[in-house]
């Protein structure tokens, strides 16, 4: 046997187990975010430093901003106002959403009774809605709650109706064979079977609901972060704007994000089951 | 026990000569007596309507003329005391081995202590137990289909249905999970209506073997297995009978295949 050659039949060479940093970065995306994210303001405060603060700011500038209007307490009061009818109307949007999918989703004759005016209701840019429904609900609370809540159903309706339209027939022989009830099929394998659609229904609406919430205050002008944008662009005070839209940002992530990290949860099933088969 | 008399059905079928559906004969008056305890096969090529006749005994089809009876009583709807094993396992992928196993108890409407210690029980019979918090998509084929066995036994019914049960599994496992159900049935003596298509597979489990012949279905041959005494804990592939009459079988088919 020769020493040099150090392979017998029952080693095997699985590769160099030098340390790669290509291979370590790959398994651990979040570094890379994160240095992203930091090296943008880095050079965003370096060649935005020496603008004209009429149009253009800089990172040190928006947190001094947003330190004086957490000070004011303009800043908690706009929040305030803001969340509470988003939350609402998100709310109202999700239980609504859920409950007229089901109906459609169960019965035909709601369903070809409803659907030309979902459709048309969903192919008519929500915003273009937006004054007819200030004309009728308010400026305030009420209004931006009928406005949120009837753009982000939408994602809500469609998906739950196609989660229950999609349980493959296979799923549900499983409880005829087994004498379920109608309900017990509908409560025991149609609705658990839809979970994965109605969650993804539920990411998009949050998304959908800020733009909502956000417009919804452009028109009114008047109250919330989106209240705060407009009187700040107005009066140029650049540093200002940037201190709402970078929160509606974050909001937005951070929402969306732990929809989605429920959604993997109650969806584990089905993801795992699409990578068997 | 199980009496099928003079069963047909008929299903639509585009015509092919002329615009419209015609009706389509599936089963051709099958006639079909199940003893209590007995072990009986079903076996055709795929298309000669064992499976449609199987879903007519569980009471999922209406037969178009003809009756099914159970213990003397007509069988309209899906009973409880016949119980279904499917093809593709079956099973709810969002519940756990154990909630799946307790499901048709969970129809009944036992309470969940009952019912889940029942289900326990039965999985340790097929021969999972430890496995009750793990979901089906992380056990192989052959474990899903004893988690399949084990729910449709937990209603300790008194026939039970099984649709190829095994026929999604490689030979390996096939094999094992014959051996393994026959030793379950020796112990619980349920009677056992069983679809198969492969010869091997009728012969190895079964006391009769119904030979249908395809479209229309209609019983071909009723065969007494020669085998069946040796079956329980022996290897009766190795017999001389078994070769012989798997050999009649598969003329049976291949002539009425050519015809």
């Amino acid at each position: 046997m020769s020493v040099l050659s150090g392979h017998t039949a029952d080693t095997a060479d699985l590769g160099d187990d030098r340390f790669s940093w290509a291979t370590w970065l790959k398994s651990h995306p979040n570094v890379i975010r994160v240095a992203s994210v930091v090296v943008f303001f880095f050079a965003w405060q370096y060649l935005a430093r020496d603008s004209n603060p009429l149009f253009m700011t800089y990172p040190t500038a928006v947190f001094k901003a947003a330190w004086q209007l957490t000070l004011d307490g303009e800043l908690q009061q706009a929040l305030m106002e803001s969340m509470v009818p988003f939350s609402v109307g998100l709310a109202i949007a999700i239980v609504g959403g859920i409950l007229l999918g089901i109906a459609i989703g169960q019965s035909w004759l709601l369903e070809y009774t409803l659907d030309p005016f979902i459709n048309a209701l969903y192919a008519i840019p929500r915003v273009a809605l937006i004054p007819l429904i200030i004309l009728w609900a308010g400026l305030e609370t009420n209004g931006k709650i009928v406005i949120v809540a009837s753009i982000a159903i939408f994602p809500v309706i469609v998906n739950t109706y196609s989660g229950i339209k999609d349980v493959r027939g296979s799923l549900i022989e499983i409880g005829r064979a087994y004498s379920a009830s109608e309900f017990q099929i509908f409560t025991k394998i149609v609705l658990p079977a839809s979970v994965p659609y109605i969650m993804a229904g539920i990411r998009l609406a949050v998304g959908l609901a800020i733009i909502g919430e956000i417009t919804s205050e452009f028109f009114t002008a008047v109250t919330g972060l989106g209240g705060l944008i407009v009187l700040f662009a107005n009066n140029f005070a650049t540093a200002k704007v940037f201190v709402p839209i970078i929160i509606t940002g974050v909001l937005g992530v951070a929402l969306t994000e732990s929809v989605a990290l429920i959604e993997r949860r109650l969806s584990r099933w089905r993801i795992s089951e699409r990578e068997r088969f | 026990m199980l009496k099928v008399s003079r069963v047909y059905k008929f299903f639509k079928a585009r015509d092919s000569s002329e615009r419209g559906v015609r009706a389509m004969k599936v089963l051709d008056d099958i006639s079909l007596d199940v003893g209590r305890g007995e072990f009986i096969s079903l076996l055709g090529a795929s298309g000669c309507g064992k499976t449609t006749l199987l879903r007519i005994m569980a009471g999922l089809l209406r037969p178009d003329r003809g009756s099914v009876h159970v213990n003397e009583q007509p069988v309209q709807a899906p009973r409880r005391d016949v119980c279904m094993v499917f093809q593709n396992f079956g099973l709810l992928p969002w519940r756990s081995v154990l909630s799946n196993a307790a499901f048709p108890l969970e129809l009944d409407g036992v309470n969940r202590g009952k019912r889940e210690s029942i289900a326990a029980e039965y999985l340790g019979l097929v021969g999972l137990s430890g496995f009750e918090r793990h979901f089906p998509h992380e056990l192989s084929g052959g474990m899903q289909q004893r988690v399949g066995i084990a729910r449709a036994l937990v209603r300790k019914p008194l026939i039970l249905l099984m649709d190829e049960p095994f026929a999604a599994l490689d030979a390996q496992t096939r094999e094992k999970l014959q051996e393994d159900f026959l030793a379950i049935w020796n112990q619980l003596k349920t009677t056992v209506v069983f679809v198969t298509h492969a010869i091997d597979e009728a012969l190895v489990l079964s006391d009769r073997i119904v030979v249908l012949s395809s479209r229309p279905g209609r019983v071909d041959r009723v065969i007494d297995s020669p085998v069946s005494q040796y079956r329980i804990g022996g290897d009766v592939r190795a017999r001389l009978e078994f070769a012989e009459q798997a050999h009649d079988i598969r003329e049976l088919l291949r002539s009425e295949r050519t015809a």
